[in-house]
């Protein structure tokens, strides 16, 4: 059965939208933790239910996947917690404690601690349209279709947005990658 | 090497399970359940969308008004910043004053080799201060605060094509202009009456695509030297371009709020972002679209207000004709 239809039945039983809950509530929180941190990203995330089943009727009936609306209320509801989002991606600023043991075995988890701080200040630099754009398609893991769905502008635009904040994340981990060398290397040539 | 999209999903670590959150918000969301409810009306069954498509059919004439790809919301916008702009004080020049036009450039820049006729690219951040005098001369200033290549392939074609030169950051470059021969676009003889300056820009400056004239029309906004009858016509212009698309609230490259308004034709995008309270253009972003759907940032301006002053760098008078 798809979300589209499940929704539909719990017009008339509305317990129904458990089923919608048991689909999504992980990826939901997942998402809003990852933007906003533990506390109040399970908050985000309960509260995109209620909304979500309160508001049922608003679903677009010609969409079989609820994800995008689910996501695009959370959204919503992120958007009064910016300060705690900018506060979230900051900590990742705090050099990591320790790298893990044998990089060998995984160098893409070593990349990711090293480019950690470089990737939150590139965060914190983007607009918070083009952030939430971004991090719609990153993390919550939307095709540009669905972001565009769940934001409601033009895909277009959310090429655009996608296009500005990843050429502003790529001058900032340009400093941090192995692009640094070409620079240096242009300098002293030229 | 990882994409920035697995870097973020690296990065802002997916969380473990959390049994106990879910259970939390599964038992809020049921006590809400359990309450008495409205049943939600269905809304745009598939049925009620062909109807709709069928009915919008019939009215053909709607086509005829409305030709496909125009925006209302876009020439709504455009003809709103219209108003604005005639609405504005304009501004003259007197002797010894000049036109300062400051502008933050990022992007792709290619350069060919004369010797070669290699081409190569470099992504470069300038910032460049333009004077423009009364007579229309003018002396320019460019700071380079990074350059690089855009891929070891570009500087592998650099090195083949012997090296030629080429900035490094902190270089600044200082030009001078005849009148005439700026690289900027004279307003002079521009006609304030849309139907005419359309013609004019298309002729004139041999603009022949409806892309070429929204960048015209974005290059003529920068200036900042265009009256307010001239800007004002410029949007009506704009306005009328069949495609133009409304973005909405966007913030240009130096973090100012504005509205965009966008232009998709034939691999590219064009976006103007202006103040919505000044109509002054804040930014021209111009964009590569692939058959695939990604799309790349080509290279960005931002503008500051254009002001008035009286004083040049020292020993930068502008070009005699």
């Amino acid at each position: 059965m798809t979300d589209a239809e499940v929704i539909a039945r719990s017009g008339e039983d509305p317990s129904a939208f458990r089923e919608i809950f048991v689909r999504y509530h992980s990826s939901v929180l997942g998402y809003a933790r990852r933007r906003v941190g533990w506390e109040v990203g399970e908050e985000v995330a309960a509260q995109t239910f209620l909304e979500a089943f309160t508001h049922r009727s608003r679903f677009d009936m010609r969409f079989d996947s609820a994800k995008p609306w689910l996501m695009a209320i959370a959204t919503n509801l992120i958007r009064h917690h910016l300060r705690d989002e900018r506060t979230h991606i900051a900590a990742l600023l705090r050099v990591p404690k320790e790298l893990p043991p044998d990089p060998v075995d995984d160098p893409a988890a070593l990349d990711a601690e090293r480019m950690g701080p470089a990737l939150a200040r590139a965060l914190l630099s983007l607009s918070d349209q083009d952030r939430e754009t971004f991090l719609l398609v990153a993390i919550a893991e939307l095709t540009y279709r669905e972001t565009a769905t769940a934001l409601d502008v033009p895909i277009g635009t959310i090429r655009s947005r996608i296009s500005r904040a990843k050429t502003t994340l790529r001058e900032h981990l340009g400093q941090e990658m192995a692009i640094h060398m070409w620079e240096e290397e242009s300098s002293d040539d030229g | 090497m990882m994409d920035e999209f697995e870097l973020t999903r690296r990065v802002l670590k997916d969380p473990p399970d959390d049994p106990e959150a879910e259970a939390r918000a599964l038992a809020r969301l049921e006590k809400v359940m359990g309450a008495p409810q409205k049943a939600p009306s269905r809304r745009s069954p598939a049925w009620l969308a062909v109807a709709a498509a069928i009915a919008a059919l019939s009215l053909g004439s709607l086509a005829v008004i409305q030709p496909f790809g125009h925006n209302n919301a876009a020439a709504d916008e455009l003809n709103n910043l219209g108003a604005i702009a005639g609405g504005a004080p304009g501004s003259v020049l007197g002797d010894g004053q000049y036109y300062l036009i400051q502008v933050q450039e990022f992007g792709t820049k290619r350069t060919t080799d004369l010797g070669s006729g290699s081409v190569f690219a470099m992504t470069v951040r300038d910032s460049m201060r333009t004077w423009i005098a009364a007579d229309g001369t003018s002396y320019r200033e460019t700071a380079y605060s990074s350059v690089r290549f855009s891929s070891p392939d570009d500087q592998a074609t650099w090195q083949e094509a012997g090296r030629p030169t080429i900035p490094h950051a902190g270089d600044v470059d200082k030009d001078r202009f005849a009148k005439g021969n700026g690289p900027w676009m004279d307003t002079s003889g521009l006609s304030s009456d849309p139907v005419q300056l359309e013609s004019q820009l298309r002729t004139r400056d041999g603009v022949t695509t409806d892309q070429g004239l929204y960048d015209t029309i974005g290059n003529l906004l920068s200036q900042g030297d265009a009256s307010p009858a001239l800007r004002a016509a410029l949007f009506h212009v704009a306005s009328g371009i069949t495609g133009v698309e409304l973005v909405g609230d966007v913030t240009d490259p130096l973090g100012r709020a504005g509205t965009a308004i966008a232009l998709d034709e034939s691999g590219h995008r064009t976006e103007l972002i202006f103040d919505g309270s000044t109509s002054d253009l804040l930014a021209l972003e111009k964009f590569n679209l692939s058959p695939d759907g990604s799309v790349e940032l080509e290279n960005s301006r931002a503008f500051e207000p254009t002001q008035i002053v009286t004083t040049l760098p020292n020993d930068a008078t502008p070009a005699k004709n």
